[in-house]
């Protein structure tokens, strides 16, 4: 579906993304890891135009999305949750997720409140009164409404207590097996491990690893190389 | 040779109304080694940064630098004892030469001459040795008339380093300074940093384990606001704890 | 020779002001209007354009140096220059204890407290009668003769005549900003502006440089309150209230703040075209309310941005050289 070819990006002349290549298939759920700094986020923002490619191809179904302004990629039926959020916070619950409610959306308010009970609850909660969790929540549920076909996550669990990350883990579950392609940014291993079905790892702006997800979570050492602190001699 | 410690934490706490991000760290620098901060998301890093360098004062601990106490001190008076900080997100004078910049902030340290209104005298002359060492080491010799916001983003984090340089300190905080960086930078930055070490004492935060295990004689391993395990690069590498906190997920217990 | 004009080239142009004023206008109260005006936009400058602060209390400064001027020439036999030089000091001390109170808030709070604060001291003035005269102002203030140990310098008679004092003082406090803004502590003035947060981290107490700044501004703001109580002969509660606060900062955003100069182009062209569109229109206020909003969206270099434009276009070889010269 989603086709990330040899892409280099930029910030001003620091060459920050050199070369990557990745794809997303059809209902797959494809992780990209990578310590603080390797580039996982810019390649999230290379793909979204928000940090524009300026070499290589970004193709999505068979259309190429390079060069477009961020609002037309959307358009393409990807929804890109950012890190933070980004919450309407003087709007309620409901408000957030009708904002982003359209006619072709297959999802209505009733299945994302099936899926995300909290945010039944807290329906008429302002924006602002909710928690981190409920908060990240309403940040998936939003992008849902959109009825997107890929849905692009950046550390959707950071900072999150241990009880909501297993909450929201069984949630992306549930909308990964509804048939929705998932790209997953996240420094959690468990979580990682637990929903993806490929890996791979950026380190300094380049991709160093490429697996499916039984080969990953058995290799220990590319795991000690490139998430951890190195290997020991 | 002494080894005295430069710079002495003990029980640093900091709470954020509910939210504990220190608590009670304890750390020893000791002087001309370059000692590097690291630890996942949320491990209080910066925060520590923050509350050693006095961007932010802490809620309780003791900090000494060279035998005095400073915990209460802000950061512009813990400046003119010998402590100097970069930021990680890049913070210069944009409209003003790199000249300029690096001027004001050689003049930090002499406080009084800069409340000097009468004349133009100061500005031009009293820095020039120190402005154009410091350029020298950091390869910015070429740039030093344009404005700092002409620079490239490389360019831009090494002059963020000169500017703590040119308070002349003993002690240096170096906030991720290699951020945003590409490849090339990188290289250039980790042998600017090693050289420091023969003048100065460098703390550091960074991510670039390339860098750390490289460079450090000390590492500090933060997870959850305390220390988790300090020692040697070898000995990091090597710890099951370390491998614990960024494997395996110290919140929900991992694998 | 041309290097040195160059070198002082505000300074020169404020000399030209100064001479130009009393050719275009008939009035020379007017003209001593425009230059107190002026004198009151440089002191707000000082805050906004080199230390970033948007105060709403140059009024109070204004108001003070009005009522202490008008309180000891007319309880006390003191000298003129002893009183005026009294003004300026109660200024920069009545600056001092509202920059103490107001600068360690940040941004809007800021603003709001120089706010607060100028509608106190207007209830302070109104509220003391037998200070300030209430309501009424403070009346009868004598406009004395300029002398030196007997000697009568400036008679101080005719409208004319005080022109002539009000601008000496005007270029030689024009002369000594100029000095104060291109020197070190005017540099670092700016920086603070700039990036206050990268300041104190390279070891500059910011409170205390802001401090100093206020306490400069409310010292020539009080002059131009003094020389204008002098001037018209009365203190009004006026002097003291919101609506001139507003029209301090009205004249220094409409003028510019990137330059001393701008500051005396805004309070010429505010004075002058205030003084003949009052004769026109009972609703006159309200062009200016429409200049503020077009120098807000569309030139917010003020009038003196415009000029600066203006005369890269017209002599762009000219500009280019100056360039040059400049950048080497």
């Amino acid at each position: 579906m989603l086709s990330v070819q040899n892409i280099h990006a930029y910030y001003g002349q620091s060459h920050v993304i050199q070369d990557v290549s990745l794809n997303v298939g059809q209902g797959e759920l494809v992780c990209l890891l990578g310590r603080n700094g390797a580039g996982k986020s810019t390649t999230l923002k290379s793909i979204m135009g928000i940090v524009p490619a300026r070499r290589g191809s970004i193709t999505f179904q068979g259309h190429d999305i390079t060069a477009l302004p961020t609002y037309r990629i959307s358009d393409h039926d990807i929804c890109f949750v950012p890190e933070h959020r980004g919450i309407f916070r003087q709007l309620t619950v409901e408000e957030n997720l009708k904002l982003a409610q359209h006619k072709k959306s297959r999802w209505s308010l009733n299945d994302i409140y099936e899926i995300f009970p909290r945010l039944r609850e807290r329906r008429r909660n302002g924006g602002a009164q909710l928690s981190g969790g409920e908060q990240q929540m309403l940040s998936i549920g939003r992008a849902l409404m959109n009825s997107p076909q890929l849905l692009i996550l950046d550390e959707p669990v950071e900072g999150l207590a241990p009880v909501i990350v297993e909450e929201i883990v069984q949630q992306l579950m549930r909308i990964k097996q509804s048939g929705i392609a998932i790209l997953l940014v996240e420094q959690n291993l468990e979580v990682c491990t637990e929903l993806a079905d490929r890996h791979y790892i950026l380190e300094s702006g380049r991709i160093v690893y490429e697996n499916d997800n039984a080969a990953f979570a058995a290799d220990t050492y590319v795991k000690d190389k490139y998430l951890g602190v190195g290997v020991a001699e | 040779m002494t080894t005295d410690a430069i710079l002495v934490a003990t029980d640093v706490v900091k709470r954020y109304g509910k939210f504990q991000a220190l608590s009670g760290v304890s750390i020893r620098i000791k002087p001309n080694t370059i000692h590097s901060v690291i630890g996942p998301n949320g491990a209080g890093k910066t925060t520590l940064f923050h509350t050693l360098t006095g961007t932010v004062l802490p809620t309780s601990g003791s900090i000494v630098l060279k035998g005095q106490e400073v915990a209460r001190l802000t950061d512009y008076q813990r400046v003119q004892l010998g402590m100097a900080r970069s930021f990680q997100v890049t913070s210069l004078f944009p409209r003003l030469t790199v000249r300029e910049n690096l001027r004001l902030a050689a003049q930090g340290v002499q406080p009084g001459k800069a409340l000097a209104f009468w004349s133009k005298a100061l500005l031009t002359g009293v820095h020039d040795d120190l402005i154009e060492s410091i350029l020298k080491r950091l390869e910015l010799s070429a740039c030093i008339d344009k404005t700092s916001s002409q620079l490239s983003h490389g360019q831009q984090r090494r002059l963020e380093v000169g500017m703590a340089l040119a308070a002349q300190p003993q002690i240096i905080f170096l906030d991720e300074p290699t951020s945003g960086m590409g490849i090339d930078d990188i290289d250039a930055m980790k042998a600017i940093i090693h050289g420091l070490r023969q003048d100065l004492t460098v703390v550091l935060i960074e991510h670039n384990m390339g860098i750390v295990m490289d460079i450090s004689d000390t590492i500090t391993v933060m997870q959850l606001g305390t220390v988790l395990v300090e020692g040697t690069p070898q000995e990091v590498k090597g710890d099951a704890r370390v491998r614990q906190a960024y494997l395996g997920n110290m919140i929900t217990g991992g694998r | 020779m041309t290097a040195l004009l160059c070198k002082h080239k505000d300074l020169l142009l404020a000399v030209l002001a100064v001479l130009i004023l009393p050719w275009m206008l008939k009035s020379g109260s007017l003209a001593s209007e425009v230059l107190i005006f002026a004198l009151a936009a440089l002191g707000c400058n000082l805050l906004l354009g080199y230390a970033g602060l948007l105060s709403f209390g140059q009024g109070i400064f204004f108001g003070v140096g009005s009522y202490a001027l008008g309180i000891l020439l007319t309880r006390t036999g003191m000298p003129m220059p002893a009183v005026l030089l009294t003004a300026v000091v109660a200024g920069a001390v009545v600056a001092g204890m509202v920059g103490w109170l107001a600068i360690r808030q940040k941004g809007i709070y800021f603003v709001m407290l120089t706010l607060a604060l100028t509608q106190m001291f207007y209830f302070i003035a109104y509220s003391t009668p037998e200070w300030t005269g209430g309501d009424n102002g403070l009346l009868d203030i004598p406009t004395l003769p300029l002398t030196v140990f007997g000697h009568t310098l400036l008679p101080n008679k005719t409208a004319w005549d005080y022109y002539v004092f009000v601008a000496i003082l005007f270029l030689l406090v024009f002369w000594a900003l100029q000095r104060v803004v291109d020197s070190i502590f005017g540099r670092t003035l700016l920086a603070i502006r700039d990036n206050p947060a990268r300041c104190t981290a390279l070891g500059y107490d910011i409170v205390q440089f802001k401090l100093l700044a206020f306490m400069v501004s409310g010292a020539v703001t009080a002059l131009a309150g003094a020389l204008y109580a002098m001037m018209t002969g009365i203190a009004p509660l006026t002097s003291i209230n919101y609506h001139m606060s507003e029209v301090i900062l009205l004249i220094t955003v409409l003028g510019g703040t990137g330059n001393l100069v701008a500051s005396v182009l805004g309070a010429a062209f505010y004075v002058i075209v205030s003084d003949w569109l009052s004769y026109m229109w009972p609703r006159w206020l309200l062009v200016f309310g429409f200049l503020l909003m077009a120098v807000s969206l569309y030139l917010q270099g003020g009038l003196w941005g415009a000029c600066k434009l203006l005369f890269a276009r017209l002599r762009p070889t000219a500009a280019a050289a100056q360039r040059g010269e400049e950048h080497p």
